[in-house]
């Protein structure tokens, strides 16, 4: 028997101060379980929640007539941003002759602007902003034209922007 | 264009849904504490879900992959919830489970109120480990494939949790 006990301390450690610290760990477990005997959080749901929740997960995930209007939403979120955006800059970049076209403005013009006044994260995440990019040909090239940006920004709120502005 | 996914990896995803909604729900609901903001990020959860099934590598358990991208929509929510709001996240963590009191959907007790402000004086990751170990009642070895942290620091962790919890019960 002493053998086997001599055997057991040699080849069994434990980490250094491991029973000081698991008495003070079970302490303040056991203090804790007095307060909280019970483990609830006080959270409810409306009733019938989690019956009608897979049917819209799944509809928002799985059907594709869901998707189309992600998309329209995240898509009419961009124009809008992309509208105030193009406005302040066009005003910014020449505000003697704001008729001046759009040839130096880049897409990383946008980007950039975009994420200095740290604007994408407030309006769209990644993913929209990918998939808005995927569907909008507006981003197709480098250089956005005269006529592109015209097509999506109404023109009334570059105007009304730059009254504002003067 | 809308990326469509084979037939069987969608009734593997319906499973899912069927399998673990509930679950990420409850986990992002003690992250974001408002049933709204909860059902949100649980939605956006599962889409990231949706559109990565097919990149799931298998290395790490199916539901604690799912775990980390429910905890890391509800870390990215909060951060953007603390931005707009303007606020610090421990002011608006404050103001929003001072807002406990009068939530439809809350019906706990003096105790569990002072559970949840005492969850919110703890830091992030600390928050994390209580909130996964306590309630969600995942084991360390699963924590720490979800968190990326060693089973000894989580340990650790929740043993502060617990500690600083109990502490601030018996001041207020």
């Amino acid at each position: 028997m002493n053998t086997n006990k001599r055997h057991n301390k040699e080849a069994f450690q434990t980490p250094q101060n491991y029973f000081e610290e698991f008495e003070q760990r079970l302490n303040a477990e056991l203090k804790f379980q007095q307060v909280f005997p019970t483990k609830r959080d006080g959270f409810t749901v409306p009733e019938g929640y989690f019956e009608d929740l897979e049917q819209r997960l799944l509809t928002s995930t799985v059907s594709p007539s869901k998707v189309i209007h992600f998309n329209f939403k995240a898509f009419t979120a961009a124009v809008a941003t992309i509208a105030a955006v193009l406005a302040l800059l066009f005003y910014t970049v020449d505000p003697v002759n704001y008729n001046s076209d759009f040839d130096s403005l880049s897409l990383s013009n946008l980007e950039n602007y975009l994420n200095d006044q740290d604007r994408f994260q407030d309006y769209l995440s990644y993913e929209e902003l990918t998939t808005i990019e995927a569907n909008t040909s507006i981003f197709d090239n480098q250089t956005l034209d005269d006529e592109v940006i015209y097509e999506y920004v109404d023109p009334d709120i570059i105007a009304s922007s730059l009254e504002e502005g003067q | 264009m809308e990326k469509t996914l084979p037939h069987t990896t969608r009734l593997k995803f319906e499973d899912l849904v069927k399998e673990y909604k509930e679950r990420l729900y409850w986990h992002i609901r003690r992250m974001v504490v408002s049933h709204d903001d909860a059902d949100d990020v649980l939605q956006n959860t599962f889409i990231k879900i949706y559109k990565n099934l097919d990149n799931f590598n298998g290395e790490s358990q199916i539901y604690t992959w799912m775990y980390r991208i429910a905890t890391n929509e509800s870390i990215t929510f909060i951060n953007k919830r603390n931005r707009r709001v303007q606020l610090g996240s421990e002011e608006l963590q404050q103001s929003l489970v001072d807002n406990l009191t009068s939530d439809p959907y809350f019906n706990g007790d003096d105790a569990q109120l002072k559970l949840q402000q005492a969850i919110d004086t703890l830091p992030a990751k600390q928050k994390q480990v209580f909130i996964m170990k306590y309630f969600d009642e995942l084991k360390y070895n699963e924590i720490s494939e979800i968190l990326e942290t060693s089973e000894g620091a989580l340990k650790a962790s929740y043993h502060h949790a617990v500690k600083k919890i109990t502490d601030f019960v018996s001041k207020h």
